[in-house]
């Protein structure tokens, strides 16, 4: 286990940014925090790297406790912060260095971790620029390669993709995968469902500064009750297929469009049932699509609002 | 070693902010011109009498020119003369504060003079002593041209002089101070007030950035990381003073002759305090804009209570600012005054530093604040 949080308690005055969270993180995995704006992700990164000052808990990082041993563990992780934090008075490859050298990195081992870093986040070609002649997206890349160009175990990125083109996105999340195959652990928190659920190992759903969910992908669609939803196509659709298939324990609905048929049933039924109904009503599957409940279905379903609310 | 790591790379980034260089450089240029040649003589004009106490024991010839001198039209509306009898009624008028110096003729001024030896018009006062420098030295000046005593014996000089009262004294080799050499002073020291800007940028965070996130997961102490700043914003503060020095020396001939290492050294101390109270407001103050308007209050009334607006109007209060403490040392170095004034202003500076920077680390270890 490389992160262990037990009990984080965390107020701005009189409101409760973090709400007792508790959460553990296993070396090697992509963790997810997924919450809407506002939710208290940043606050609980900041609490855990120790910017900003916590009421009570406790923080183990790496077996050590952040609150005693920070400037060790420290040596141990890199954060990549949800807005740019680059000096535009410096190139590419003078930040990097910058970082570098205050992670106590030297001499060859500075000049290599740089330009791998560099190298790395596709910005070697243009590491004499400043970060003010960059795009958006080259900016978040070398955000990134400041946080990672003394090889850390572990990786905290802050909503590293907000406001830039699809491709530098794109660009971002592989680097991401590349950086866990290299055997780093991450932490990545975004408001993007579609982002956690390509990207992420485990997900942690938080709102109002709790964790209201926890585990796997498939292990939170299981929150989602009640209802799946299949989509059939048929080559003879009928009447009597239909009728079938309605008059099934458990299904809620079925609608024809064309030849398909869209049913939507308890999970206490299975999708097994439903295809023998209508093979014994002579109906020949052509194909069959299960939608999936996703992290927003999830989310609406624990929280009653969207991500995006 | 992260501390001057954080140093150097603070240096760089402040020399690269060429915003910043221009207000450092180009306003101290522009202004000094303009009080050094065009303001200088309307301010030394417009002021109140300043009050001299006057000993004249000498009977011969410099006592008596040096009398019809004193007492001339030109200096009638500068200087309010009061008699005294003797060197130790002069000396008691100081401390009571009835005149600001003492001009004093020894008895036997001329007579020595006359001989070939050595002697001395004696200056002595805790303020307003550069004015009748320049007006005894005036004197000199216009005696020495006639083709009598003085050209026969030699040039009287001032000697140096030491003991309980305070004064302030002046070398042989001297120039007296010209307006240009004064403000050249006083402007550089009010315009590195506004260094303290980069001691607010150490403590506050930028609105626009997560720096302080970053700077924050880094494996370095905050203590670190901020006397590693200090160290490099105070180097960038004294290397635009040299700069700002060579042009005043060699563009307008301003006076910075004197003790190179004296004056390095006053100027290193008064970058420091300079960014120490931009510390020092940083922390106070929530707000940068809010920050950066008190400290250009600040620079403006260290610099007027310390004489950089008029030369003679400064105020009993100038002794609590940098401002006038640094002004001793630089004046001190480049026109002689005593070892003992100097001392006491060095140690001035030395307290001020360790006040600013004390009470900012309180507060520092008393409140957590989020962004350092």
């Amino acid at each position: 286990m490389i992160v262990e949080i037990k009990n984080l308690i965390k107020r701005y005055g009189n409101k409760l940014a973090v709400d007792n969270v508790n959460m553990r993180i296993e070396k090697g995995e992509i963790i997810g925090l997924l919450g809407p704006n506002g939710a208290g992700k940043t606050t609980l990164i900041n609490s855990i790297i120790g910017v900003t000052e916590i009421q009570s808990g406790e923080i183990n990082i790496f077996g050590k406790s952040m609150l005693k041993d920070s400037l060790e563990i420290k040596n141990r992780i890199g954060v990549v912060p949800q807005n740019i934090a680059l000096f535009n008075e410096f190139s590419a490859i003078e930040n990097v260095t910058y970082f570098g050298r205050l992670y106590g990195l030297r001499g060859i081992e500075l000049r290599e971790g740089v330009k791998r870093a560099l190298e790395f986040t596709n910005l070697w070609e243009r590491r004499k620029d400043s970060p003010k002649k960059y795009s958006g997206g080259m900016q978040r890349r070398l955000n990134i390669a400041c946080s990672i160009v003394h090889k850390p175990e572990l990786i905290i990125m802050d909503e590293p993709t907000v406001g830039i083109d699809p491709q530098s996105r794109n660009h971002i999340l592989e680097s991401i995968k590349k950086l866990n195959e290299m055997g780093s652990t991450i932490i990545y928190t975004s408001h993007y469902m579609e982002e956690v659920e390509n990207l992420c190992t485990r997900v942690v759903i938080i709102d109002n500064g709790r964790v209201i969910a926890e585990g796997t992908k498939e292990r939170l669609a299981e929150y989602v009750q009640e209802e799946q939803i299949a989509e059939i196509e048929l080559a003879n659709l009928s009447y009597t297929i239909t009728e079938a298939v309605k008059n099934l324990y458990g299904v809620k609905e079925c609608t024809l469009l064309g030849s398909k048929m869209t049913v939507v049933f308890d999970k206490s039924n299975n999708i097994a049932k439903i295809i023998n109904a209508i093979a014994n009503a002579g109906g020949i599957i052509t194909k069959i699509n299960m939608q999936e409940a996703n992290l927003e279905d999830v989310f609406l379903t624990l929280t009653g609002k969207t991500l995006r609310d | 070693m992260k501390i001057l790591i954080a140093a150097y790379y603070e240096f760089l980034k402040n020399l690269r902010d060429i915003k910043i260089g221009v207000i450092l450089l180009v306003f101290p240029i522009i202004t000094v011109y303009l009080l050094g040649n065009a303001i200088g003589s309307y301010f030394l004009n417009d002021i109140d009498k300043i009050p001299v106490g006057y000993v004249n024991e000498d009977n011969g010839i410099i006592g008596a020119e040096f009398d019809k001198f004193l007492h001339n039209k030109e200096f009638a509306d500068k200087l309010e003369i009061i008699n005294y009898s003797s060197q130790e009624e002069g000396e008691k008028a100081i401390n009571a504060g009835l005149v600001d110096a003492v001009v004093y003729l020894p008895s036997n001024l001329s007579e020595e003079v006359t001989k070939g030896t050595k002697q001395s018009i004696i200056l002595s006062g805790k303020k307003n002593v550069e004015l009748l420098e320049s007006i005894t030295s005036g004197f000199i000046s216009s005696y020495n041209s006639l083709q009598a005593v003085i050209s026969v014996s030699g040039n009287p000089e001032f000697t140096r002089y030491t003991d309980s009262v305070k004064r302030i004294f002046y070398t042989k080799d001297a120039t007296i101070p010209d307006m240009m050499d004064y403000y050249s002073v006083l402007t550089l020291l009010q315009t590195l007030i506004l260094g303290g800007i980069f001691g607010v940028f150490i403590v506050t965070k930028s609105a626009d950035s997560d720096m302080h996130i970053r700077i924050n997961s880094l494996p370095v102490s905050r203590w670190q990381l901020i006397i590693g700043r200090v160290i490099g914003s105070t180097l960038y503060l004294l290397l635009a003073a040299i700069i700002y020095i060579f042009v005043a020396k060699y563009l307008y001939h301003a006076n910075w002759s004197g003790d190179i290492l004296i004056i390095l050294g006053a100027l290193l101390a008064f970058c420091v305090i300079a960014v120490g109270i931009g510390i020092l407001i940083g922390l106070l103050v929530p707000s940068f804009t809010t920050a950066l308007m008190i400290l250009l209050l600040i620079m403006m009334i260290f610099g007027t209570v310390s004489g950089s607006v008029t030369p003679i109007n400064s105020s009993d209060i100038g002794i609590i600012t940098p401002n006038y403490h640094a002004k001793i040392l630089l004046f001190g170095t480049i026109y002689g005054y005593s070892k003992q004034v100097m001392l006491e202003s060095a140690l001035w500076l030395a307290g001020l530093i360790a006040v600013i920077y004390g009470f900012s680390a309180f507060i520092l270890r008393m409140v957590k604040y989020d962004n350092i």
